[in-house]
């Protein structure tokens, strides 16, 4: 039987959602933004709620195996809150909420902190839930154990009259694999480049340097294919990453046929200098982006980039100069293209892109239909 | 840099709008508004030539595999031609020389790029529904599917390009069989058509045949496992290349060859052949090692006859007028036939029977049958049957072809005088070749039964009759040793078809369905026409015999494809069946009556045999019923074959209206009666008439006869023995019935 694995990215304007579909069935979901008003036929940004809804209701389930959220800034949670099962409280509870079997997140995100007036955000909502499933010591995967998650949660097992280790299984340093999932029987590992115990250190811990990243690895009859998932990672982070996975001899890990690249396609995930026409990477940066594979592709979960004057002085991203730079990379290495999510396979109307893995190397599926039988399979314009 | 196909006639231009062709026009509108293509140059065509237009592209195809097994790449450059005549397909030329050669592609020549075999359809067909945009869409569907291996057109084998020959060769079925014969000699007919364009259509010849050669040359290849893609030669030098890549030495075994083909008494001129065509056998086997599974042919056609080809390459020579082996000459150089031009013939197959199932989708079941009857009907059903490899066929008929019968037959005229079985037989053969056989038996089936001669047909599994006779699906059922029986005939307006199949276990026998298809044909409103144009004859209708009949060989054939289909469910099915299929002549609308048949008894009276099924019964329980607490009666109608000494019951007919019902007694009125039975024996074509009473007792009594009854039974004798017929009386009681039946004695 031929392994088939699937991976999604899904039109959320400035922000992530992906899902990896693996050839056994199990389902990874990574980030959740759901757009505000994204429910009205006329925007642009997936319904993400209903979408993915139903997408499990044509797989006959009611849960993902695994949600990781790679850090807790809201383009990448929006909505969460109310569209999963939290178990740590019974309002979250119920009415066709999806379930999460396992929930993956930074340590930072049980850290987080909030005014008395911010409790209700959904970053504290999530904390919760996470603290929640830590402390009942089941359903989650926490990535590093920095000393002040360690003090918040030794005394609560004590409490609990349970030994100070007791939850250290739970925990996933940088540089190991994620347990749960293996190459000989899910085609499928996990290897963890961050977040490391040192960017928890600090008392006000930087959300993008503390996120998670992974190097995906699949395997398909024999062969194997690496997705590089980061989160909103900046270009120190990621020559951290670098630098420590090519000292411990791991370079492998490094490379990759399909990249989801940071931060909407900020220029900060390059270099320090957005430039006039480019971004300049730094060194390290560089070699990561020549590690590109032939026929990779690069993906920007962002909004369309413009290649007009206007968006050369764009301040917030994505921003043109580093795709140009990103291009530059992928034909190097002999790389196909450079998709956006908010572009595919139209602005007007983006669809969720769809990469399909197997022996013969990472396709883009063309799933979407075009001429009558697209004005068929959507709502058309009112007519006057 | 890599090599690329350049077109020396098109100067290269950068300015698009110098194109002029409309589709060109179009071609550049697509590609600016599809983001997976780009255009990099254009060129119109030489000045005063017919030539057409060209644009150099790039592709991107995001669903190829990067390691798809033919090499086909994410970015492929391409020349699209676009030809002056817009009836002619536009050409996509892959412009790496290294674009590997896969299925689908047309060749043009040694020295030129293959193109994109983009459609199947004519290019008619495709030139109806052209688009650009689709075009752009179809030319990365065929790199993506090519690269996914998911282009097969039927019957495509995985060897070949594509090539635009006017020549065809047709192999016989069982080709690799007859060619173990080392002594086999093979015959070429040739059709030739308005286009010059011809088939050769080549079968077995008669060993001891002194025709004319036939000027063939097997070459088998050393097996493969995978066919590879290559060009086809053009010239002689070129397939002896080819051959030697593939282990084989083609000058070698060519002269050996035609050396054998003369004896030392030579050979005529003229009876070399006028052309040789070179037939390459390449078994392809499964795995390396294993035994060869099958074998792809390429063919090659020559135009020089073989013994001239011996001559040139001196091992042969002309004396006086004759062929003679070369003893002398030396074996040098035969470099002048190098250049001789060879054409790729297109190699076809005659079907061989897995073929004619396949082209038809015939059902799973393949048995031995054995038809008894070949007329209009069953000539018909067996020519579908010849076409789609269903059934092992042995037919029954003791008729031959008269002039009138070709109305209505498959005979030609050709056939006239001729047994009906040699020649449904003949014109079975001209479809198979040989490829399945049939047998007949020019006999009177109905005598066979009789005398129970059945060896013939003792092998099938089942026996069709299509005789349009009564004699002998009634008599086959009184014959344990036949196996299961179907029974088939068309009505003599042609308007009805009617299938009666026993089961497999014989426990419903033909001739009680038989019973309860005229009871349907009684009781139904269709029934009123149903049999009607019968000329107090039975269904002879379809039967040939009757030159005076009147039934277009439409209407035969109708009804001929629905019961081909038919019989063939019905074969799948273990169960019996009675079906009758009734057209309306107006507006060819068909309607199906499906009746499940029903078990049937027999009761031995003296030497008769009376039979009445379930249905009879039903029937007679429920009058009684509903006339309770009253007795209540009527007539029985049935039929009497003393050939078989039976008598079979099909219904009885309620109480005419002036009947006279007590709780005690019932006196039959007459009211309608005469009519009633009347109309049952028009609508059953005189088979169907009175033949008995019925009545009912009270609840808890028996259905011992009553005085009452014995002077009604001896009433019943007397009147029947008028027409020679003995009386039936039957007694209905809570759950049971009586039948008395016999003649009146005037002895007693």
């Amino acid at each position: 039987m031929a392994d088939v694995h699937k991976v999604i990215f899904y039109p959320v304007s400035n922000g992530d959602t992906t899902q990896i579909i693996l050839t056994g069935g199990r389902r990874i979901l990574f980030d959740f933004h759901h757009c505000p008003g994204a429910e009205e036929k006329d925007k642009p940004e997936i319904d993400l709620k209903a979408h993915l809804r139903a997408d499990l209701k044509d797989a006959n389930k009611d849960y993902f195996d695994v949600v990781a959220f790679t850090h807790a800034d809201l383009d990448h949670i929006r909505g969460s809150t109310e569209f999963f099962e939290l178990r740590h409280a019974a309002k979250y509870q119920g009415s066709g909420r999806i379930k999460i079997n396992e929930l993956w997140v930074p340590a930072a995100m049980l850290l987080e902190v909030a005014e008395n007036d911010k409790q209700s955000e959904e970053f504290i909502i999530l904390r919760q839930e996470a603290r929640h499933r830590l402390l009942e010591g089941k359903g989650i995967r926490v990535f590093s154990r920095p000393q002040a998650l360690v003090d918040w949660l030794e005394p609560r097992l004590k409490e609990r009259g349970e030994s100070i280790s007791a939850r250290d299984h739970l925990f996933v340093d940088a540089g190991t694999l994620v347990p749960g999932f293996d190459l000989n029987n899910d085609k499928v590992e996990f290897f963890c480049h961050s977040p490391f115990i040192k960017h928890c250190e600090n008392v006000d811990i930087i959300r993008n340097d503390a996120s998670l990243v992974f190097n995906v690895r699949f395997r398909a009859n024999g062969e194997h294919f690496d997705y590089l998932e980061v989160g909103d990672a900046t270009w120190e982070t990621l020559e951290e990453i670098v630098d420590t996975t090519q000292k411990h001899g791991n370079e492998d890990r490094l490379s990759w046929n399909l990249y989801n690249i940071p931060h909407h396609c900020s220029y900060l995930a390059l270099g320090d200098e957005k430039g006039d026409s480019k971004t300049e990477p730094k060194p390290l940066i560089r070699d990561l982006l020549l590690m590109g594979k032939s026929d990779a592709y690069i993906v920007s979960c962002s909004k369309p980039i413009s290649n007009n004057v206007a968006a050369y002085e764009q301040i917030q991203p994505p921003h043109v100069q580093a795709k140009n730079t990103y291009v530059d990379y992928l034909n190097q290495v002999g790389g196909r293209k450079f998709l956006v999510t908010m572009e595919e396979p139209s602005e007007e109307k983006p669809a969720p892109i769809v990469f399909e893995i197997t022996w013969a190397g990472v396709i883009l599926k063309k799933l979407v239909a075009i001429g009558a039988p697209a004005i068929i399979s959507s709502v058309a314009p009112r007519a006057g | 840099m890599e090599g690329v196909w350049d077109f020396p006639l098109y100067q290269q231009e950068f300015d698009f709008s110098r194109l002029q062709l409309p589709r060109s026009k179009q071609l550049i509108a697509a590609i600016e508004s599809n983001r997976d293509f780009k255009l990099s140059a254009v060129a119109c065509g030489p000045v005063e030539s017919n030539c057409g237009e060209m644009l150099w592209v790039s592709v991107e195809s995001d669903e190829v595999p990067p390691n798809n097994r033919w090499g086909i790449l994410y970015r492929e450059q391409l020349a699209i031609y676009v030809p002056l005549d817009q009836n002619k397909l536009i050409e996509v030329y892959p412009l790496r020389k290294s674009f590997p050669l896969t299925p689908h592609q047309n060749q043009h020549g040694e020295a030129h790029p293959t193109s994109l075999c983009l459609y199947f359809e004519p290019t008619s067909s495709v030139s109806r529904t052209w688009t650009a945009p689709k075009f752009l869409h179809r030319i990365q569907w065929w790199l993506t599917k090519t690269a996914l291996d998911q282009l097969h057109a039927a019957d495509q084998p995985v060897e070949q390009l594509f090539y635009i020959t006017p020549y065809e060769l047709v192999l016989p079925w069982d080709y690799e069989e007859q060619i173990k014969d080392k002594s086999s000699n093979f015959t070429l007919a040739y059709s030739e058509r308005f286009d010059k364009k011809a088939t050769f259509l080549m079968e077995r010849a008669d060993k001891n045949s002194s025709a004319k050669l036939a000027g063939i040359f097997n070459i088998e290849t050393s097996p493969v496992v995978h066919g590879i893609i290559e060009k086809n030669p053009e010239t002689l030098g070129g397939l002896s290349a080819y051959l030697s890549r593939k282990g084989v030495d083609f000058w070698g075994l060519l002269k050996s060859y035609v050396e054998d083909l003369v004896p030392s008494r030579g050979v005529p001129l003229d009876h070399d052949s006028d052309y040789t065509i070179v037939i390459i056998r390449i078994p392809i086997c499964r795995e390396e090692g294993l035994t060869p599974d099958r074998f792809e042919h390429k063919a090659f056609m020559v135009l020089k006859g073989l013994l001239q080809l011996g001559v040139s390459l001196s091992v042969l020579c002309v004396h006086e007028k004759k062929f003679y082996k070369d003893g002398m000459a030396a074996k040098n150089d035969h470099a002048e036939i190098y250049a001789d031009q060879v054409g790729v013939m297109d190699v076809l197959y005659n079907n061989n029977i897995q073929a004619f199932r396949k082209y038809s989708n015939t059902p799973p079941n393949d048995p031995k049958m054995t038809l008894i009857g070949v007329g209009a009907l069953g000539s018909a059903m067996l020519n579908m049957w010849s076409r789609n490899g269903w059934g092992k066929w042995k037919v029954i008929d003791k008729d031959h072809i008269k002039p009138h019968n070709l109305s209505r037959h498959t005979a030609h005229a050709m056939h006239v005088g001729m047994s009906k079985t040699d020649a449904v037989c003949h014109l079975y053969r001209c479809v198979t070749a040989g490829a399945r056989e049939i047998e007949a038996l020019n006999a009177d089936a109905n005598e066979l039964l009789c005398s129970t001669s059945l060896e013939f047909m003792a092998d099938s599994e089942i026996i069709i009759d299509v005789s349009t006779t009564l004699e002998i699906p009634r008599k086959a059922s009184e014959l344990e040793k036949l196996p299961r029986l179907f029974s088939v005939f068309i009505t003599p307006n042609g308007n009805s078809a009617v299938l009666m199949a026993e089961d497999d276990a014989r426990a419903f026998r033909l001739r009680t369905i038989e019973a309860q298809y005229y009871r349907v044909v009684i009781n139904s409103e269709w029934g009123e026409k149903h049999l009607e144009g019968n000329h107090g004859s039975f269904w002879s209708g379809a039967s040939c015999r009757d030159i005076s009949s009147v039934l277009p060989y439409t209407d035969v054939l109708v009804h001929a494809s629905t019961l081909a289909d038919q019989i063939q469910q019905a074969s799948l099915s273990h169960d019996s069946l009675l079906r009758i299929w009734n057209r309306d002549p107006l507006t060819g609308a068909i309607s199906v009556n499906s009746i499940a048949p029903q078990k049937e008894f027999m009761v031995i009276a003296g030497d008769t045999k009376i039979y009445l099924d379930d249905g009879v019964r039903e029937q007679l329980f429920s009058l009684r019923h509903s006339a309770l607490p009253n007795e209540t009666g009527g007539v029985i109608l049935g039929y009497y074959d003393f050939n078989i000494n039976s008598l079979v019951i099909v219904c009885a007919l309620p109480a005419p209206e002036d009947s006279v019902s007590t709780p005690t007694s019932f006196d039959r009125g007459v009211e309608g009666l005469l009519e009633a039975v009347n109309e049952a024996s028009r609508r059953t074509a005189s088979i169907v008439g009175y033949v008995g009473e019925w009545h009912s007792h009270p609840p808890e009594h028996s259905t011992n006869q009553s005085k009452h009854d014995i002077e009604q039974m001896i009433y019943l004798c007397r009147n029947m023995a008028d027409e020679g017929l003995p009386a039936l009386q039957i007694i209905v009681g809570d759950n049971e019935l009586s039948l008395i039946y016999g003649a009146f004695n005037y002895q007693i």
